[in-house]
């Protein structure tokens, strides 16, 4: 991802209200102008919603006050300089993407 | 009403054929992405989207 300035972010939400949240929350950030350009839910990833966003999160912004959502997972080593630490890097998310693999693309030994 | 997901493009509607590229669309779908902002999203990159909308990850 040349010069990209989007972080990826993980929400905890309500077991079973993953796509509502979702949802809900595009629908709030278009409306609010908060930097969130994709919101996505790995089946895989129960309890789960995948942000991204070219803003840092603020959980106390209205955009963010949502049923079911219950949180940011915030990384467990809170680093002093690097503000990044409670992100999703994009290589874990495109393992989320891309949940088949692509014959074209196995490697013939 | 029940979400369907095109077979080509993946976009997620109720209809029968997909009201984007009019492919057959498909009840049998997993996962779920909402593309707000296609032009600064590396997702909607990396999956090649760009109309913002609602999508499945997977459809068969
Ligand atoms: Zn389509």
């Amino acid at each position: 991802m040349e010069g990209s300035e989007n972080s990826i972010y993980a929400l905890k939400i309500s077991a079973g209200q993953e796509r509502n949240v979702a949802r809900m929350l595009a629908r709030k950030s278009k409306d609010s102008g908060v930097g969130v350009s994709a919101v996505l839910v790995p089946e895989s990833l129960k309890g789960y919603i995948l942000v991204e966003s070219s803003t840092k999160i603020d959980m106390q912004n209205p955009a963010f006050k949502i049923p079911h959502l219950r949180g940011i997972v915030e990384s467990k080593t809170k680093g002093k300089e690097d503000k990044e630490e409670n992100t999703v890097t994009f290589e874990e998310v495109k393992k989320f993407l891309n949940p088949e693999p692509i014959i074209s693309s196995i490697q013939k030994g | 009403m029940a979400m369907k997901a095109c077979t080509s493009c993946k976009r997620i509607s109720t209809k029968e054929r997909c009201p984007v590229c009019n492919n057959p669309t498909s009840s049998n779908w997993s996962g779920f992405l909402v593309i707000i902002d296609p032009d600064n999203s590396d997702i909607a990159k990396e999956l090649h989207i760009e109309l913002p909308g609602e999508y499945a990850l997977r459809v068969r």
